[in-house]
């Protein structure tokens, strides 16, 4: 009966020795995914930003006179596409621009009277950053103020 | 026998708890983001300078936000579209502020004189007590630049 008593202590120690294992090793996998989930979304939002700021402050879509940025000019951004921007910032990214008094998406026919643009097809799950920017009326000379959303997907 | 089989347990279940501890101190730091700063001084200074920019329609000494945040401190005296400029800023300032503002932040705007502390203020912001308070926030200067005295504009925002 003793040593019944003795093994099964003994079993339940090797089974708490063995969960014990089992746990750290669980745990340590975790954390080294959990860290590499982080890193991953660390570079994605770093690129994100980056992009945002490069898009900001573009030759291709700023006014030229505005030496500090962020003052896009429409009739720039009427004319230029996303094949365009992709040569320059690479693929898998989109980006908007929206002034806060013309919702209508600019195309050839309602131009000036409109105030979105939108480059390269929003879909799937993107990283996304929104930055105030101010919008050059070609026409007028009058300046309007907007949202410039950059998005990058995962894993771009 | 008895007793060491007993001592093994007890630190068996020592160690048990100091596994959970750790679990628990992982699953906290993990749940803890950490603020993009960089991100967020950026947002600062291009929302004062898009607001600042904007013209306001009204033309003349208030062509812009920031020649009418600039009359209004200097000769706030002056009319624009039938309304003092200091009435007009106050008004527009805001109402652009909220409307171009991520909904989840906070700000406050304060115009003051360059070359002296003592001068008026002028604030534009419903919480600027609270923003103020706030141990993490993100501010933005800006300079308009005058005949008698430069004007410091200062933008401070933070999470609501």
């Amino acid at each position: 009966m003793k040593a019944q008593i003795h093994l099964m202590e003994y079993v339940l120690l090797s089974f708490f020795v063995l969960l014990i294992i089992v746990m750290i090793t669980l745990f340590l996998t975790g954390w080294q995914m959990s860290t590499i989930n982080s890193e991953q979304t660390r570079v994605t939002n770093a690129k994100a930003e980056f992009l945002l700021r490069a898009f900001a402050n573009s030759p291709y879509i700023n006014k030229n006179t505005y030496k500090e940025g962020s003052m896009l000019e429409d009739s720039k951004l009427s004319s230029i596409n996303c094949e365009d921007l992709q040569k320059i910032y690479g693929e898998e990214w989109f980006a908007q621009i929206e002034t806060l008094e013309f919702t209508d998406e600019c195309t050839q026919d309602n131009y000036p009277s409109c105030g979105k643009w939108t480059f390269c097809k929003k879909e799937g799950d993107a990283i996304v950053f929104e930055l105030p920017v101010n919008i050059y009326r070609t026409m007028t000379g009058e300046i309007d103020i907007g949202k410039l959303y950059v998005g990058l997907y995962k894993g771009g | 026998m008895h007793g060491k089989t007993g001592q093994t347990s007890m630190m068996l279940i020592v160690i048990a708890i100091i596994i959970f501890m750790a679990i628990g101190v992982f699953l906290l730091i993990s749940s803890i983001k950490p603020v993009n700063n960089d991100y967020y001084n950026l947002y600062a200074h291009n929302l004062l300078l898009s607001v600042l920019r904007r013209n306001t329609g009204y033309g003349g000494y208030c062509d812009t936000i920031s020649s009418t945040i600039s009359c209004a401190y200097m000769t706030s005296y002056r009319n624009c579209g039938g309304v003092e400029c200091r009435n007009l800023s106050y008004e527009m300032v805001p109402q652009l502020m909220e409307s171009v503002i991520k909904p989840n932040l906070d700000y406050c705007m304060t115009v003051e004189p360059e070359n002296t502390t003592s001068g008026e203020k002028l604030n534009y912001g419903p919480r600027c007590d609270v923003v103020n308070s706030k141990a993490t926030k993100w501010t933005a200067n800006e300079k308009i630049l005058q005949y008698d005295a430069n004007l410091n504009i200062r933008m401070t925002i933070s999470e609501a």
